[in-house]
């Protein structure tokens, strides 16, 4: 865990002689939630998507010119604008198979799946059916 | 398109804690001996079958050696989770893989795909794993460490007890072993495991892999059989423990139309 904000290290360091003190004098309602707390995990997944595509332009811009990069980043722009019906989610086949992950599985597509959360509010048809009709997990569990 | 991935959300709770003086728990020590070893044609895997949490052994008869393709098995070491998860994705991906192409999979593609994914996560995901595998190009048997890098040799070891394992390869070790012997080298490597290792325990798990067949042999070896059962058994009657509270929830079958899809049974490898 990093804690990165220069108002938790001068805590940190003012902690050190009367810890208990400190402790005790500061419950957590006073604390203030530290937006820059960061998981090392957090920034991969954050820049390595980036990155990624950073070389892969950069090798083509280097193999093919300019050109190349840009129009597939149009061609990528044109196909993520398809959409279905309301309610029902595209697939968005033409864009996996334009970023080559159409035969690809990570983490992010089975794990902690936003339509599975039951802390999220329910959106999607197939969701709502299944809350109609009582297929999702009971309130209680929640 | 639905994207999941890890969850952060307790994160800043626990930096707001940390802050307030609360000690987080600590990492806890990981224990296992895997091992593999090449022999005439094929490759056998070994691992023994404790897993621990800390001190506690919490699981006696655990299974590390996972399946990644039906000519391809992987033993995981390092945290449970992280090895069943990674083993497990690679094995969905180079599915794809195969209806994709049509062929058989390659030992190197697993590797690969294992290594890119684990340099990606800077040692995170804690899997440090044993890939063997046949394919056209003949056995192969590689290490993986946590942090994405790998090794290729004729006889390898990971866990905690890989140092156990890996002093009897380095004792018994010959080139173009016959199955037999591979098989009895690598048990021998893991009960060095169980026995020297406070992290490994249990029974030895083999599988061993040939051209066109596969066989995972399950308790090869019961290094630790139960001494003794109390003659009379343990049954209790019924109310032993009180129900404090009891609800009665309708099975989804009342409320929806519940169709059983009978697929054509598959053989697994297995």
């Amino acid at each position: 865990m990093e804690v990165a904000s220069a108002k938790t290290r001068v805590e940190a360091g003012a902690q050190k002689a009367p810890a208990q003190v400190g402790v005790e004098a500061r419950p957590f309602g006073s604390y203030v939630m530290d937006a820059t707390v960061v998981h090392p995990v957090q920034r991969i997944e954050h820049m390595s998507e980036r990155q990624a595509r950073e070389t892969r332009d950069a090798a083509l811009a280097d193999l093919y010119g300019i050109h190349m990069p840009m129009r597939m980043e149009m061609e990528r722009q044109i196909v993520s604008q398809f959409h279905r019906l309301p309610g029902l989610p595209s697939s968005h086949l033409a864009l996996e198979f334009l970023n080559n992950t159409d035969l690809k599985i990570d983490f992010a597509d089975y794990m902690n799946l936003p339509s599975e959360r039951p802390d999220l509010p329910v959106i999607g048809m197939h969701e709502q059916m299944e809350k109609a009709i009582g297929m999702r997990m009971p309130s209680e569990f929640r | 398109m639905e994207r999941g991935g890890f969850s952060f959300d307790n994160c800043v709770r626990n930096a707001m804690l940390e802050s307030a003086g609360y000690q987080p728990p600590k990492a806890r020590k990981t224990g296992t001996t895997i091992c593999g070893v090449i022999f005439e044609g094929g490759v056998v895997l070994g691992a023994d079958t404790r897993a621990t949490s800390g001190n506690v052994v919490f699981e006696k008869n655990c299974e590390k050696i996972h399946y990644i393709a039906p000519n391809i098995y992987c033993c995981g070491a390092g945290t449970a989770a992280d090895t069943e998860n990674t083993t497990g994705l690679i094995a969905s991906q180079l599915e794809l893989h195969r209806l994709s192409t049509g062929r058989e999979s390659r030992v190197i593609t697993s590797l690969t795909m294992l290594k890119q994914m684990l340099f990606k996560y800077q040692g995170h995901v804690s899997a440090a794993l044993v890939l063997g595998g046949v394919d056209l190009k003949g056995p192969h048997l590689y290490t993986v460490y946590p942090h994405g890098s790998s090794d290729s040799l004729p006889y390898v070891t990971m866990g905690s007890g890989s140092l156990a394992a890996m002093a009897v390869f380095e004792a018994n070790y010959k080139d173009n072993l016959t199955e037999e012997e591979a098989k009895l080298l690598v048990k021998q490597a893991i009960s060095a495991g169980i026995f020297n290792d406070l992290g490994s325990g249990g029974n030895v798990n083999l599988c061993v892999i040939k051209k066109g067949k596969t066989e995972v042999i399950k308790g090869y070896a019961q290094e630790n059989p139960r001494k003794y059962r109390r003659p009379a058994g343990y049954s209790f009657p019924t109310g032993t423990t009180s129900v404090l509270e009891s609800k009665f929830q309708r099975p989804v079958s009342e409320i929806a139309v519940v169709t059983e899809v009978v697929s054509e049974s598959v053989s697994m490898e297995t």
